[in-house]
């Protein structure tokens, strides 16, 4: 239960914030997630402001930009901006840290069911993954052409193609085994 | 295209969730008609398979390397429903598994790349295929992705109308469908290089040692 | 030959925790050397194989191959890397992974290209006989069994005239009688030989020389391989044998 009330005050906050653009409540509510936040503040402050540097930096700049040229005022925008996608990513970068999502999504048993399969083969193919780009390091004594490139990409494509589709096979018939459709 | 959260309004992505959610629902039963009861396994594992297929860099003419999302190649591999649920679900599994954000961005996204990016990848190369094969799965890849990028576009480019504060300033996204249409564009013409480049390559590649998977259908 | 000096490597995991993968690990292999690593599942042994092939950079500890520092700079040396990946050769545990040629002649052929030795088309041939593969040269390695890919992969690395070769639990894809065979091949083999196993029914054969790695990430035992196979005290303390209660 706590999960669930977690994720759904997680959408609730989201919705308020990018609907009310008052930027001292914004500010209020960004130091009220610090607070929060305890031992973690700077781990997570960190992470957010890494996420999101790249993409505000450019709207930022822009915007300022475009705002001197034409002569309208900038400062409002870029302080509202800023603010409030920080507080979006701070907000949750700390939430999923507190949610097990499996928990929270247990209502519906077909969301858990594919997040769990997928979750657990994605981290297999991460790791299989790398052991391609080792693989291909390893053996490439001096440069991999663009014709060697594309036959290492389309083989490893074609490796996690085959093995999603032999995988889904297979864990059909493992549900099946266990008792899963009731036949 | 990593948009964080805060760019788009409300009014734009609730009705976008409701869109999407409508739609995954439809997906979701239309390959439970086809496969029964592989089809959850078969759509986790195919979102594991874009899950990496998003890692994977191609090389591009001129020693740039671009980054695919394999939409068009699931759409024509398999169906417009098993690349648009794929899509989603990594995005979802990224936003809100992994917590990377954009959980505001996630119905644009997966409309924009997955549902649109598939359907328009999957009648490209359905028209084009009975003319030359190659040219068809290459403009599946290249097509879906600009028409992606320019959907996500628009939508980036509604977002000053979406209200604005006293002075007159943006709330959302600041920039207009001037800017943010061709923003978008001009790089997607060479990045989708990448994604035609990646559909005729992986295709054929199918075609020649593994022409099984074309029986999955 | 090989030199490994207080050797540390840790990982990032999903939380930014800190996962050690090798803890101070010191060794020395002599040209022409066959030697096992042992170690359970997690202990570390990939990422020492890893790390003796150059392809992840230690965060501690120094490296030398042939004297040479072996470092991200040694390596960015163009001509220093060519010889490097030409000696020192590395058998994933999956043969999948290293195999993206068109057909097992390609694949074979990989290497020698780039080389850009003579006799590519002997040479190929030579390999694929030597491991009965012959008969594929011209079908997709994709469509090969698991046994048969790692054979691919070892006539790959073989034909480039290595000077050492890494080995990640070779067995893991073969059927008893095929690892009879890569036993007795790996044997007569004259090269440095790394192999990194689980399978003590296996390693007895494999070397003479044996390197253990606790659960710990640490190394626990150093030296003659069939004294160390023979402890069965020692053995349960790397947690490599289990003891039944019946």
């Amino acid at each position: 239960m706590k999960d669930k009330l977690f994720l759904l005050f997680y959408a609730a906050a989201v919705i308020v914030v990018t609907s009310y653009h008052n930027i001292m409540f914004l500010a209020g509510f960004l130091v009220v997630m610090f607070v929060l936040s305890g031992a973690q503040f700077l781990l997570l402050f960190r992470k957010a402001f890494f996420a999101v540097v790249f993409f505000n930096s450019i709207i930022s700049v822009s915007y300022l930009t475009v705002s001197l040229i034409q002569g309208h005022p900038w400062a409002q925008y870029i302080v509202l901006i800023n603010l409030r996608v920080f507080l979006l990513t701070f907000m949750g970068f700390f939430i999923i840290n507190r949610v097990n999502l499996f928990k929270a999504l247990s209502f519906s048993s077909t969301m858990t069911f594919i997040l769990v399969l997928a979750g657990s083969q994605i981290l297999t193919f991460k790791k299989i993954y790398d052991d391609f780009a080792f693989a291909l390091k390893s053996r490439v004594i001096k440069r991999a052409q663009t014709k060697d490139l594309h036959n290492y990409i389309s083989s490893m494509i074609c490796f996690f193609l085959n093995k999603s589709v032999n995988n889904s096979r297979e864990v059909t018939q493992a549900m099946r085994s266990r008792g899963f459709f009731g036949d | 295209m990593h948009i964080p959260d805060g760019f788009i309004s409300p009014k734009v992505y609730i009705p976008l969730y409701g869109i999407s959610a409508g739609l995954w629902a439809y997906g979701l039963r239309k390959i439970k008609k086809k496969l029964n009861e592989q089809a959850i396994p078969f759509v986790a594992s195919l979102t594991a398979f874009c899950f990496v297929a998003m890692m994977i860099a191609i090389p591009l003419p001129g020693g740039t390397t671009a980054h695919v999302t394999s939409v068009a190649l699931l759409a024509v591999v398999f169906d417009i429903w098993t690349a648009f649920l794929s899509v989603s679900l990594v995005l979802f599994i990224n936003a809100v598994l992994f917590g990377n954000g954009g959980i505001t961005t996630l119905p644009v996204n997966a409309l924009g790349i997955g549902f649109i990016g598939s359907v328009v990848a999957f009648y490209t190369f359905k028209t084009l295929s009975r003319w030359k094969k190659t040219v068809a799965l290459f403009a599946a890849g290249w097509l879906s992705i600009n028409i992606s990028a320019l959907a996500i576009a628009v939508v980036l480019g509604v977002q000053p109308l979406m209200g604005r504060s006293e002075d007159g300033s943006p709330l959302f996204f600041p920039f207009g469908l001037s800017v943010t249409i061709p923003a978008l564009i001009i790089p997607h013409l060479l990045i989708g290089i990448g994604e035609g480049i990646l559909t005729v390559v992986v295709y054929k590649f199918l075609e020649r040692t593994f022409s099984e998977i074309f029986h999955e259908r | 030959m090989i030199k490994l000096q207080n050797i540390s490597h840790s990982f990032t995991g999903s939380q930014n925790e800190h996962i050690p993968a090798l803890k101070k690990i010191n060794l020395e292999i002599k040209e022409k050397e066959k030697v096992v690593l042992l170690g359970t599942n997690g202990s570390g042994k990939s990422t020492l194989l890893k790390i003796l092939n150059g392809l992840i950079y230690p965060e501690d500890g120094k490296y030398f191959y042939k004297s040479r520092e072996l470092n991200r700079a040694a390596l960015k040396d163009r001509e220093f890397n060519k010889i490097f990946r030409k000696e020192v050769v590395f058998l994933f545990q999956h043969p999948d992974t290293m195999i993206f040629n068109p057909t097992v002649y390609d694949e074979i052929a990989f290497g020698l290209r780039q080389l850009k030795v003579n006799d590519v088309d002997e040479k190929v041939r030579h390999w694929s006989e030597k491991f009965s593969i012959a008969k594929y040269l011209n079908t997709p390695p994709f469509r090969l069994s698991g046994g048969e890919k790692q054979k691919v992969c070892l006539a790959a690395l073989l034909c480039l005239e290595p000077e050492v070769l890494l080995l990640d639990e070779p067995s893991a894809n073969l059927d008893p009688r095929t690892t009879g065979w890569l036993i007795d091949f790996l044997q007569e083999l004259p090269l440095t030989i790394i192999t990194a196993t689980h399978n003590l029914h296996l390693a007895r054969d494999l070397g003479e020389k044996t390197l253990v790695l606790s659960e710990h990430h640490e190394m626990f035992y150093q030296g003659d391989l069939k004294a160390f196979l023979d402890n069965k005290e020692k053995l349960i303390a790397a947690n490599l044998l289990h003891v039944n209660r019946h």
